[in-house]
């Protein structure tokens, strides 16, 4: 658990307008602080789902 | 986290035994007192072993009684029991959810001899059914609330405060222990974890062809392992200049202890002031020496080849190969009036034909005139500068020259000092802090000047580095959209610079903020409102106290004076990280002078209004100074420890 609120405050401050990246670090940030094993498998399933969700929303935008 | 009560069965004085800590009104301050040998430190040592299995409070491992309690053992042999168990249990609560920790061992009867290690469980009790965690998932648990390697900064001997900030060799574990309770660390650890998923996805993306990736990448690799080791000489360079900055503050502490080289310490002193002005011009001047450098490396590399071009435009302007420089605007002006704009004269009909004829070719001559006339004059300035090269190197140098000829004598007339203090004490004591003082300056002043030269090394890679980043951003945001690794790349290292940036804000927020509460901690402690001037924490977070003569002065503290200032440190550290954990001090003010004990008592109030304290006190520790405060202020408990008529166990009073 991210105890320190300042963080997810500065965090969420650097990322207002990228959702996609606030909620990839926060997640992040949260298996971090619980401990985490094997944490390319997770990393990889944020950033992969969170990039194309990033994309799908730029899509959607330009329609 | 709260503590909401400590049990204890069969631990040393402890028997059977239990203590509360309930909250009353705006103050989560506990009080217990007791006498001394009643078992106030073993309380604290019970706690750490039920969290950590260690027992640091204890005057010595060997010479002490053994972990059970004596007259528990004793029964249990008259009734030939095989063995007795220890117990301590923590009840605390997060956030509404219970947590009980449990740490238990046997001993055999009659031997005394342990039964294999402890047993550490973790009990969480929440909406659901209680989850029992033992081994290393019921350690993180602890981990997360209160970190071993910084139990020190939730479970204080006060006896021993003193001594918290002396240790200045382990800058390493402070910074460490305050990246731990501000969670720095997890933002390190995602920072390293980010950077290994980031290169995998570029390894991907690369070894599909793409060639511009790789080569961009490997320039990043490169520009990062050379900022590392520029970082970890710096890094070894700071802790060089703190450990002779605190070296020299002690050496000073001896010297000025005696009376009769006040006088000349004085003059020292102003010399050495002196001379600190000298050597940052010094660097200033470095600085300028290395700029110049640098901006003449290009001009010189290209004066050939400046010299040459120069050549070529006299030889083509003296040929009449380049178009005259003609003002088109007057010319112009001059058809518009039909006259002369110069002379005034009237412009007869053949001349305007010539005239116009000539504005035609300039026309078209002119996007040829306009480029020579830059480069003549770029060419002209490069060359004028670079003949400046010589003059300029020399003046910088001389200068360099006066300021050394300046510091040599500065050290000179110190030295003059050191003997004379050394002849009037004439105390070998003396003479071997001058000695050390002395071999300290020196080593402080060479590594000042390594500094500077490694923190510009420092800025320039770091700027390398972040075209080289640019640059591989550059390349992956060109790629086809149909490259997933590519992509993914990119983003990932979007959330590394994010992580890196947040890192960065909140270490540089925390240290500063750490070293402003800090200061206004100390200053309300403090009964000495007229001699310390201000904190400074370094970016290990080592502590430093100045004079309000601007004087580095913590080798010259007293032992009480120490303590309040870990004390400040410590409460300013538990408000800026963010951490909420219990604070339990044992014997808080032992080496406080009654005076400042008000003052404490106050800022023990204040920050129990925010989070948990346990304090524990002797009777006459717990003096009129302290406790006005505290039973006006509001404590939530207030208990009295003390033994049975046997002496072999404590019990407890409410009161």
């Amino acid at each position: 658990m991210i105890h320190n609120k300042k963080i997810i405050d500065i965090v969420e401050e650097k990322t207002v307008e990228r959702p996609n990246v606030r909620d990839s670090i926060l997640k992040i940030l949260e298996l971090e602080s619980n401990g985490i094993s094997h944490y390319k498998k997770h990393y990889k399933q944020i950033i992969e789902a969170e990039a194309e969700r990033g994309s799908n929303e730029v899509r959607e935008h330009n329609n | 986290m709260r503590f909401e009560s400590i049990i204890i069965k069969g631990y040393r004085q402890y028997r059977d035994f239990e203590i509360d800590f309930p909250k009353f009104g705006d103050h989560d301050l506990h009080v217990i007192i007791a006498e001394n040998g009643t078992g106030k430190t073993n309380l604290l040592n019970a706690t750490n072993w039920c969290l950590y299995d260690v027992e640091p409070h204890l005057q010595s491992d060997k010479n002490s009684l053994p972990r059970y309690n004596l007259e528990m053992f004793e029964e249990a042999r008259l009734e030939n029991k095989s063995e007795v168990c220890v117990e301590v249990t923590i009840v605390a609560t997060d956030e509404g959810k219970r947590i009980q920790f449990r740490r238990r061992q046997y001993f055999g009867v009659p031997r005394g001899l342990a039964r294999g290690k402890s047993e550490f469980y973790v009990t969480i009790f929440g909406d659901r059914e209680p989850q029992v965690l033992d081994g290393q998932e019921a350690t993180e648990i602890v981990e997360r609330y209160v970190p071993k390697r910084i139990r020190e900064y939730f479970f204080f001997d006060g006896e021993r405060l003193h001594t918290y900030l002396a240790n200045h060799g382990d800058a390493a574990q402070i910074r460490d222990s305050i990246n731990v309770i501000s969670q720095v660390n997890v933002l390190d650890s995602a920072e390293k974890h980010l950077a290994s998923v980031a290169s995998d996805y570029l390894d991907s993306a690369s070894s599909t062809g793409n060639w511009q990736i790789r080569t961009a990448q490997e320039e990043v690799d490169k520009q990062r392992e050379l900022l590392a080791g520029i970082e970890k000489t710096l890094s070894e360079i700071y802790d060089s200049i703190n450990d002779a900055t605190h070296q020299i503050a002690s050496a000073t502490a001896v010297i000025n202890g005696r009376d009769e080289v006040v006088e000349f310490e004085e003059m020292r002193r102003e010399k050495e002031r002196e001379l600190g002005e000298l050597l940052s011009s010094r660097e200033e001047k470095w600085g300028e020496l290395q700029a110049f450098i640098r901006q003449y490396t290009l001009l010189l590399s290209c004066y050939e080849a400046n010299e040459k071009t120069h050549r070529l435009i006299e030889k083509k302007d003296s040929n009449g190969d380049i178009p005259p420089e003609i003002d088109v605007a007057l010319i112009e002006k001059s058809l518009h009036d039909h006259a002369c704009v110069v002379c005034e004269r009237s412009i007869t009909p053949d001349l305007e034909r010539k005239m116009e004829d000539l504005l035609d070719q300039l026309r078209h001559g002119n996007a040829a005139n306009n480029v020579f006339s830059f480069v003549s004059s770029f060419v002209s300035r490069s060359l004028e500068e670079a003949e400046k090269y010589e003059a300029r190197r020399d003046e910088i140098i001389q200068e360099l020259r006066t300021l050394d000829d300046k510091i040599t004598s500065c050290r000179d007339k110190i030295s003059r000092y050191d003997l004379k203090i050394q002849t009037v004490s004439n105390l070998e004591e003396v003479a071997a802090a001058i000695e050390r003082r002395q071999r300290y300056q020196r080593l402080r002043d060479d590594n000042l000047v390594k500094r500077g030269s490694y923190e510009l090394q420092r800025d320039n890679t770091s700027r390398a580095l972040n075209r080289a980043n640019n640059e591989l951003d550059k390349r992956l945001s060109r790629v086809e959209a149909g490259e997933q690794s590519a992509k993914f790349a990119q983003f990932t290292r979007t959330l590394l610079a994010v992580v890196q940036n947040t890192k960065k804000t909140i270490t540089d927020e925390v240290r500063l903020q750490m070293q402003e509460e800090t200061w206004q901690r100390f200053s309300s402690l403090s009964r000495k409102r007229n001699t310390y001037g201000r904190v400074e924490l370094d970016e290990d977070y080592q502590v430093e106290i100045y004079h309000q003569n601007g004087q580095p002065c913590l080798g010259s503290c007293s032992a009480g004076e120490t303590e309040l200032l870990a004390l400040a440190f410590t409460i300013a550290l538990h408000k800026v990280s963010g951490n909420d954990a219990v604070l339990f001090i044992d014997s808080p003010v032992g080496r406080i002078s009654d005076e400042v004990r008000r003052n404490f008592a106050d800022v023990l109030l204040d920050v129990s209004t925010e989070k948990q304290l346990i304090l524990t006190f002797t009777p006459s520790e717990y003096s009129a100074e302290i406790s006005t405060e505290f039973d006006n202020g509001g404590y939530s408990t207030k208990r009295h420890l003390s033994l049975n008529n046997e002496e072999t166990h404590v019990e407890v009073n409410n009161g």
